[in-house]
């Protein structure tokens, strides 16, 4: 026990030594600086994938476009060399203190600049209308201005959100969002930013409670059109193309696009290791009680992990049992469900259960994913009991049958306590596996650890330290799994 | 005590096991089922406490048909002990344990009085210092002993043995047959499937003779044994192996049968000299002497007693004498006489038959 504590721990610092060594400077020659689109044709540029700069940048010739998923994630590729430029809109460099990480605009192009608006399903014309008629309202009384200055001009970070009554009662107005300074970002632990704070004076007009929903930018048309989200608040360009699929609002911001770059010649003061590690523990962990979303993501991957394993077992069980039986079709039925279950990957039945199955229902999402689990997890654990159960010889039923013991006291007395043995080592594998793979419920919007990590690492554009911190607490929880499961067989196998 | 009545069973409809099976159990009496392999001995054991569901046909236990659905198995099998080849010990129970699981749970026996009756049993098959080791420790005969003090201790009225001592080394079978003549000594009722022939002979108080799924012949000990009146029994008795051919043309495959031969031979350990013997003596049968007039049966039969090997062979639609045949090649029908103690040649209907006797050398 006490040595596995420090193999841990020998583990945790390799990490996070491998992370510093990575972010070390790499030697690269300083490069010519494009001045304008003309020039960047023969370079790696990076944009989020779905957004309007992607389908600009698809039209250049010779461009590679490397697409990505979040502003963290471009502000990484530009330091690290991934990419040669960024396309993003103007405002990305607020947000991010690019200052200190050498990353300057090379050049803004107000030929590809356009409006962001709000986006609506289509059915939805109503609450558009009410909307544009609240935004009328704000603008007029100045409310408009005094938000871009607080967000946008005078710095994102400092900023505070004002206070907006904030009703509890009444149907939630699902808003979708993406992590993107100064427009939507966590800070404490609350969503704040210009959009932010609009969909809550929003909602305080409207007098209904608003439910923030972090998703992918390319996930927000399908949930906005399956009814999983009521509206879109990501600065989304207001393109003629999306205008086929979204209702949008009157426009409420004016950006232009710039083309960003990583001066990698000027050096910086980078400070000591145990500084670095330092100022990396306060900005992920301390700053705005950011441990707090990793204790929520742990709750959320523990909340669906364990449900699942139960569900799943029982579920399980009834699987094995149908398939053991004599009935021919109830055999089959058990067989194919099993089957489908293995052959399709649990990312894509999460994706069907959510937008599909439960497309229109207003269940939440922690729940789809136990179901969607739960359902995974029942078809790998029925084949486990199924061999479990078969590895046991056919004589121990019979020698209790013969003894006298009916069917189902021959089963739980001698052929279940035999199987147990082969099933737990096997079960105690996939259970730590289904941990693992809940790592993709942020895809469904869910907030589980992983994600938390993304939505901090998209405030602190600091990739390293969360994922290395998320991944040692994923281990740990791994092997605290497995020991916990082998504890209960030990207690089981004494009594 | 046990009636049973037209007995079958039927696996697929290609095979079927137990034809017709009938006869009677007394108490006290102690059956052995003996027979050839694959003839239904274990099914027909299995079937009367229901581990096979019987096709058709009556069992009757105490007056009351095991048959009907209604019937209480698991009652009925609580006086219905049942001794397996394989010993089926619950591997996750300790020996003691595996003694007095079935009072406890299902005569309702307290703990404390399951465990002196599992000890005095225990005691009774000699091991009382293994009661607290796992099944996987035992030797095989242990095992099968366990088994036993297992069985006995749900007090069951009739003990089905099902070949208890075909897993066991040859050194162990002494013990297990030991104690199950202890039983016997006892007068427990017992019905015992088993290719022991002395052990039979000198426990039990019947035999039943097994043979293409009905009982072929029953008796007592000696009536089986000493007199059997059917040929197959009789042949069963006298422990006469049979190596059979059937051959249509003079294009048979040689290699084939002297393998089969040499196979046949080995298996009762046969001189090496017999061996090239039989080949030769097939060989210039087949070849020189018959006249390929029909089909052609070929046994060999080997008694094991007398140690002596008898060939048959009969050429069907031959309407005259091989062995005397003008045209018959003499000096094979010369080595055939050489090799042979007796060669003689009967006709029935349009066949001819050679027999053939060699004692073993």
């Amino acid at each position: 026990m006490r040595h596995s504590i420090f193999y841990i721990f020998l583990l945790s610092l390799c990490m996070v030594a491998l992370g510093s060594c990575a972010r070390s400077e790499k030697d690269k020659p300083t490069q010519e600086i494009a001045t304008s689109a003309d020039q960047i044709p023969g370079h790696k540029v990076a944009c989020i994938r779905g957004s309007l700069q992607d389908l600009m940048l698809t039209q250049f010739e010779g461009v590679e476009v490397v697409r990505l998923g979040t502003a963290a994630e471009l502000l990484l590729a530009l330091e690290q060399g991934t990419a040669d430029y960024v396309m993003m809109d103007s405002l990305f460099i607020i947000g991010s203190r690019n200052e200190e990480r050498n990353i300057f605009c090379c050049f803004t192009m107000e030929l590809c600049s356009g409006n962001a608006g709000f986006g609506f399903r289509k059915t939805d014309v109503e609450l558009c209308n009410r909307m544009n008629y609240f935004m009328d309202s704000i603008r007029q009384r100045g409310i408009c201005d005094e938000m871009r200055r607080r967000w946008v001009c005078e710095g994102a970070d400092k900023a505070l959100m004002p206070y907006i009554k904030r009703y509890d009662t009444g149907k939630p107005i699902r808003v979708a969002t993406m992590p993107d300074v100064p427009f939507s970002f966590v800070q404490n632990r609350e969503w704040v930013g210009y959009e932010m704070e609009m969909m809550y004076r929003f909602g305080e007009y409207m007098h209904r409670p608003i439910q923030v929903v972090d998703m992918q930018f390319g996930a927000m048309v399908p949930a906005l059109n399956s009814g999983k989200v009521d509206i879109i608040a990501s600065f989304m360009y207001i393109t003629p193309e999306r205008q086929k699929s979204v209702l949008f609002s009157d426009p409420y911001f004016y950006c232009t696009n710039a083309c960003f770059y990583h001066d990698n010649g000027r050096p910086v003061n980078k400070g000591s290791f145990i500084e670095r590690l330092k100022r990396s523990l306060y900005a992920n962990l301390v700053e705005e009680q950011r441990w707090m979303l990793l204790v929520d993501g742990l709750c959320a991957t523990l909340f669906i992990t364990i449900l699942s394993i139960l569900f799943g077992s029982i579920l399980g069980a009834g699987l094995c049992w149908l398939r053991m039986r004599k009935g021919k079709f109830a055999q089959q039925t058990a067989r194919v469900y099993v089957e489908l279950m293995l052959g399709i990957p649990v990312l894509v039945i999460l994706m069907i259960m959510f937008y599909v199955v439960f497309g229109s229902s207003a269940i939440e999402p922690v729940w789809v994913a136990v179901i969607a689990f739960s359902l995974v997890f029942a078809a790998f654990s029925s084949e486990t009991f199924r061999t479990g159960i078969s590895s046991v010889d056919r004589g121990q039923t019979e020698a209790g049958l013969a003894m006298g013991f009916t069917k189902n006291q021959t089963f739980v007395r001698f052929v279940m306590p035999q199987a147990l043995k082969k099933i737990i080592p096997v079960f105690k594998a996939q259970a730590v596996s289904l941990l693992k793979e809940t790592s993709v419920v942020g895809y469904i919007a869910i907030g589980d650890l992983t994600e938390a990590s993304d939505v901090i690492r998209s405030r602190t554009f600091d990739a390293f330290f969360p994922l290395i911190l998320v991944s040692i607490i994923y281990f740990i929880l791994a092997w605290l799994m497995a020991k916990g499961l082998e504890h209960i067989i030990k207690d089981k196998k004494k009594a | 005590m046990i009636t049973v009545n037209h007995l079958s069973k039927v696996f697929a409809p290609d095979l079927v096991v137990l034809k017709d099976v009938n006869c009677e159990i007394a108490k006290g009496e102690v059956i052995s089922i003996i027979g050839p392999s694959g003839t239904g001995k274990s099914t027909f054991l299995r079937c009367l406490n229901r581990l096979e569901q019987p096709t058709s046909g009556e069992i009757i236990i105490d007056g009351e048909n095991i048959l009907n659905p209604k019937v209480d198995l698991a009652r009925l099998r609580m006086k219905m002990g049942m001794v397996f080849q394989n010993f089926n010990l619950f591997n996750h129970l300790s020996i003691i344990e595996n003694v007095m699981v079935g009072p406890v749970r299902l005569l309702g026996m307290s703990r404390e009085q399951a465990y002196a009756q599992a000890m005095d049993l225990l005691d009774m098959v000699g091991l009382v210092n293994k009661a607290n080791a796992m099944p996987d420790e035992l030797s095989g005969g242990q095992k099968q002993r366990v088994a036993i003090a297992r069985c006995l201790s749900m007090k069951p009225e009739i003990i089905l043995f099902d070949e208890p001592t075909s897993a066991l080394d040859p050194t162990m079978v002494s013990e297990v047959l030991s104690v199950i003549r202890q039983l016997a000594r006892q007068g427990m009722t017992m019905a015992i499937v088993t290719h022991e022939m002395k052990f039979a002979r000198d426990v039990s108080t019947r035999i039943f003779f097994m043979n293409e799924g009905i009982i072929y012949e029953e008796g007592t000990p000696v009536e089986i044994f000493d007199h059997p009146k059917k040929p197959a029994t009789q042949a069963f008795i006298n422990r006469i192996r049979t190596l059979e051919f059937e051959v249509t043309d003079r294009h048979y495959d040689l290699h084939a049968m002297n393998g089969q031969i040499e196979n046949f031979c080995r298996k009762y350990a046969l001189a090496e000299q017999t061996v090239h013997t039989l080949q030769l003596l097939i060989e210039e049968l087949l070849t020189n002497v018959l006249p390929y007039t029909g089909k052609i049966h070929i046994d060999i039969n080997f008694t094991e007693k007398e140690c002596g090997l008898d060939i048959c062979c009969i050429q069907e639609n031959c309407r005259f004498s091989i062995l005397d045949n003008p045209q018959a090649d003499e000096l094979s029908i010369q080595i055939i006489k050489g090799y042979c103690d007796k060669v003689e040649e009967t006709a029935d209907d349009n066949n001819k038959i050679i027999r053939m006797h060699i004692r073993k050398r």
